[in-house]
């Protein structure tokens, strides 16, 4: 103990040439600084923005093609989910009396500015739509404003995965290509979840269709990202990510179950249907925000402990060496590199 | 055998630096540094309380367990070390036991700094005990050892 | 720092090691902390927080050596690590009045009978990087992380609304939120004193010059002869961090010698700036929002598709 090294063992290395990894930390304490957010408040708004673009499309869908009730739902949805978005980024600041400060500037080498210029066009539009449709009254504009949303609502949906993947966090970079489609796909769950769950049962059937491929697009996506990140995925499967993620497809599969039966004559038509479909919706839901919070906690669990940050990067420097002295250019080793 | 000595952070008896947020936070408990073979011996836990007993006092220290207090052979005997920081007292923002408190007070003549540096001792784990126990415990120990207010002091 | 900023990657060309610097050519000034003096003495802990107010932040015995402050933080600005080694003693026995080089920190014989191999204790003062591909800096979505004219990276704090993106950004773990605040902190290069041509506090206080403070080349070209002198004096284990232009944070402000690997010490052996995979993360969440849009344009497809083929009524 006082000898100040903690040796444990690496984890699996992705490749099987490269040697299983020694692995030295500073007393067990992490290298990085684990993200401060709130579950609630950040994995919470990562579902909301997937649920809100992910209606936006389907509002303007439904206005295309005469389904006035999935319409409703949809705008309505996404208002809701946008107002209280919105709420909960607030109530996360440090200090939320400065939440005017995110304006002052912007910066493409932050996705957390760019996400507050895409929210402050998007939620004026998803806000004015809903209420054009709720009302009634002018229709014009509601019509631009659902448009204005739907343009913005799958980068809405999209950006937070950007977010999260530009942080130094492993399970959350070493993901960046992959997770824009877990969000997105996560996004079409809810959307197609909160369709299922309110509209109308004969309106609901795009609903259905974007949840179905929302959920295939998200698992694809979700496994192919694990299997390439190697040791890094670990806690995606372990501890609280890893709870999180097996509840988010066990909700996931009941509820896509329950939606293409929806879809299918072997549900007889009226309450059994429709008890079926809110059930599936709901689930569907709740899949997403099992998979937001799955993926939230992964993130801080591979912050937290040392290996993850440790390991991958030892293994690419010595990667890097063996390149360097295979090609003879006969490099310095670690000695200058450091 | 405990050795007394200074820390950085410290000065001399504490009193000015144990008030002192910043001083306190580097080195916040009065501790003892004990090798692992005697940890082992004296089942003391790293992070843990011990109790150091002399034929004057008994004080209780936080344990930590170094390589660098090392266990010496004393005339083919194994002689192990108990270290003891003396900065510690009852006042301030950090407080703790005094190390001093285990030696009678024999101060040099010109600053009177206590001179005695290093002596026997024992050091068994857990916290001492409080009031009346804690001379009953010294106590025990003089008069296993054959200790009396005489020793010492016979031509 | 302008109010639109839409730059990702190198900085422009022309700039020494691609900084933007202002007219009037003050050049980048930072920190070589050469560990191998470093005695342990925390000087650099209690002056940094006595100047900037930091406050103190717990009073825990860690067993961490004698590291009670854990590592860099919100209030932790200057951060003392401790490590206890059993090494194989490097530099023989019986130089010390013939070495030039100096003593590494603490090659020690041990056991006093026992005398066997050696005890090294290792000790580092940590600090903020002030990287030139700073990740904080990047991801600040109000502009209070900003660079100086002295090429370090401060965070205002009148900006500064406590969104804590910066923290999981740092490749290093250095910035952090104070609770009862709300906001980020960390170093600052002492700032205010750079702009009274005094040095940073920390390198005032340090009693063996271990922390240096100058233009960052100049500390570059001491560092890399300091090395040469350790390598020639035995200590072959003494390596540079954070000095490479070339490494994944385009080189540090703030470097260090070191007599061990970087994560012995808590630093992450091959740091990047996440920054750097920004262009090809944002054509990935393009490429799924465009996804997104199709799967939901199928959606209402199927659906229509379903109806033409006669699939039973609107569902």
């Amino acid at each position: 103990m006082s000898d100040g090294r903690w040796r444990r063992r690496g984890g699996r290395a992705e490749r099987p040439m490269v040697p299983r990894a020694e692995f030295t930390s500073y007393y067990g304490k992490p290298v990085l600084n684990p993200p401060v957010w709130k579950g609630r408040d950040i994995a919470g708004y990562f579902f909301l923005g997937g649920l809100a673009g992910g209606s936006s499309l389907l509002a303007a869908g439904a206005d295309l093609t005469g389904r006035p009730g999935l319409s409703r739902v949809a705008k309505t949805g996404a208002c809701a989910a946008g107002l209280v978005s919105l709420a909960a980024l607030i109530h996360d600041l440090g200090r939320p009396a400065r939440f005017i400060n995110m304006m002052r500037v912007f910066k493409v080498t932050s996705p957390m500015s760019v996400g507050t210029w895409l929210l402050s066009g998007y939620i004026p539009a998803a806000a004015v739509a809903a209420a054009t449709a709720l009302t009634g009254r002018l229709p014009r504009l509601g019509a631009a404003a659902t448009a204005g949303a739907a343009a913005l609502g799958p980068a809405v949906a999209a950006y937070t995965a950007a977010l999260i993947s530009d942080t130094a966090v492993p399970a959350w970079h070493d993901g960046y290509p992959e997770m824009p489609f877990v969000f997105t796909g996560s996004g079409a769950m809810a959307a197609g979840g909160l369709g299922l769950l309110a509209a109308p049962a004969g309106e609901s059937g795009p609903a259905r269709n974007l949840a179905l491929l929302g959920q295939v697009m998200e698992m694809l996506a979700f496994e192919r990202m694990t299997r390439r990140i190697g040791m890094v995925a670990e806690p995606y499967r372990a501890g609280r990510g890893g709870a999180y993620m097996r509840a988010g497809q066990v909700l996931g599969a009941l509820g896509a179950t329950g939606a293409a039966l929806t879809g299918t004559p072997l549900l007889p038509a009226g309450r059994p249907r429709r008890v079926v479909a809110a059930a599936a919706g709901a689930a569907l839901m709740g899949a997403s925000v099992a998979t937001r919070l799955g993926v939230f906690h992964a993130g801080i669990a591979s912050a937290r402990d040392p290996r993850y940050t440790v390991v991958p990067q030892r293994q690419r420097l010595e990667e890097r060496a063996r390149a360097r002295a295979g090609t003879g250019t006969g490099g310095h080793g670690r000695e200058i590199r450091g | 055998m405990a050795t007394t000595y200074r820390l950085t952070e410290h000065h001399t008896a504490g009193g000015m630096s144990r008030w002192l947020p910043y001083l306190a936070e580097l080195q916040p408990e009065f501790f003892c540094e004990v090798s692992p073979e005697l940890a082992a011996e004296r089942c003391l836990v790293h992070l843990g309380w011990a109790t150091i007993v002399t034929a004057r006092n008994a004080v209780e220290a936080r344990v930590l367990i170094t390589q660098r207090i090392p266990a010496l052979t004393v005339a083919g005997r194994r002689l192990h070390q108990v270290g003891l920081p003396y900065h510690w007292g009852w006042a301030g923002y950090s407080t703790g036991d005094s190390a001093n408190d285990l030696v009678e007070i024999s101060l040099d003549p010109n600053v009177h700094i206590q001179e005695d540096k290093a002596f026997a001792c024992d050091i068994r784990p857990g916290r001492r005990p409080r009031g009346a126990a804690r001379p009953a415990l010294v106590r025990e120990y003089r008069r296993r050892a054959g200790i009396t207010e005489r020793t010492g002091t016979a031509p | 720092m302008t109010a639109i900023d839409v730059q990702i990657g190198p900085r422009p060309a022309g700039q020494p090691d691609g900084m933007d610097s202002y007219p009037g050519g003050q050049p980048r000034m930072g920190f070589f902390t050469d560990t191998s003096v470093c005695i342990g003495c925390k000087a650099c802990e209690v002056a940094c927080k006595e100047w900037n107010g930091v406050p103190e932040d717990g009073l825990v015995l860690t067993g961490m050596s004698y590291d009670n402050s854990v590592g860099l933080g919100a209030d932790t600005w200057r951060h003392v690590a401790f490590i206890e080694q059993q090494r194989p003693v490097s530099v023989p026995d019986g130089d010390p009045a013939g070495d030039p080089a100096g003593d590494p920190a603490g090659d020690a014989d041990a056991g006093g009978g026992d005398g066997d191999g050696g005890l090294r204790w290792l000790m580092s003062s940590d600090v903020c990087k002030h990287c030139t591909h700073a990740a904080c800096l990047d991801v600040c979505p109000t502009g209070a992380l900003m660079r100086t004219e002295f090429g370090s990276v401060v965070v205002q704090a009148d900006v500064c609304n406590g969104c804590g993106y910066c923290i999981p950004a740092c490749p290093y773990g250095v910035i952090d939120q104070r609770k009862e605040d709300g906001r980020a902190w960390k170093c600052t290069l002492c700032y205010d004193r750079l702009g009274a041509g005094m040095e940073p506090a920390c390198a005032k206080a340090c009693p063996t010059d271990s922390i240096q403070f100058g233009p960052l080349d100049e500390l570059r070209e001491r560092a890399a002869a300091r090395v040469d002198r350790l390598h020639e004096a035995g200590e072959a284990s003494a390596r540079l961090y954070g000095h490479d232009p070339g490494d994944g944070v385009g080189g540090d402000g703030a470097f260090f010698l070191l007599l061990d690997e970087p994560e012995v010490y808590g630093l992450p052996p091959d740091p990047v700036v996440t920054t750097r995979d920004l262009p090809s993360m944002w054509r990935h969440a393009g490429a799924a929002a465009l996804t997104l849009a199709g799967l939901a344009a199928a959606s209402f497809a199927a659906g229509a598709l379903g109806e033409r083929l006669g699939l039973g009524g609107r569902r």
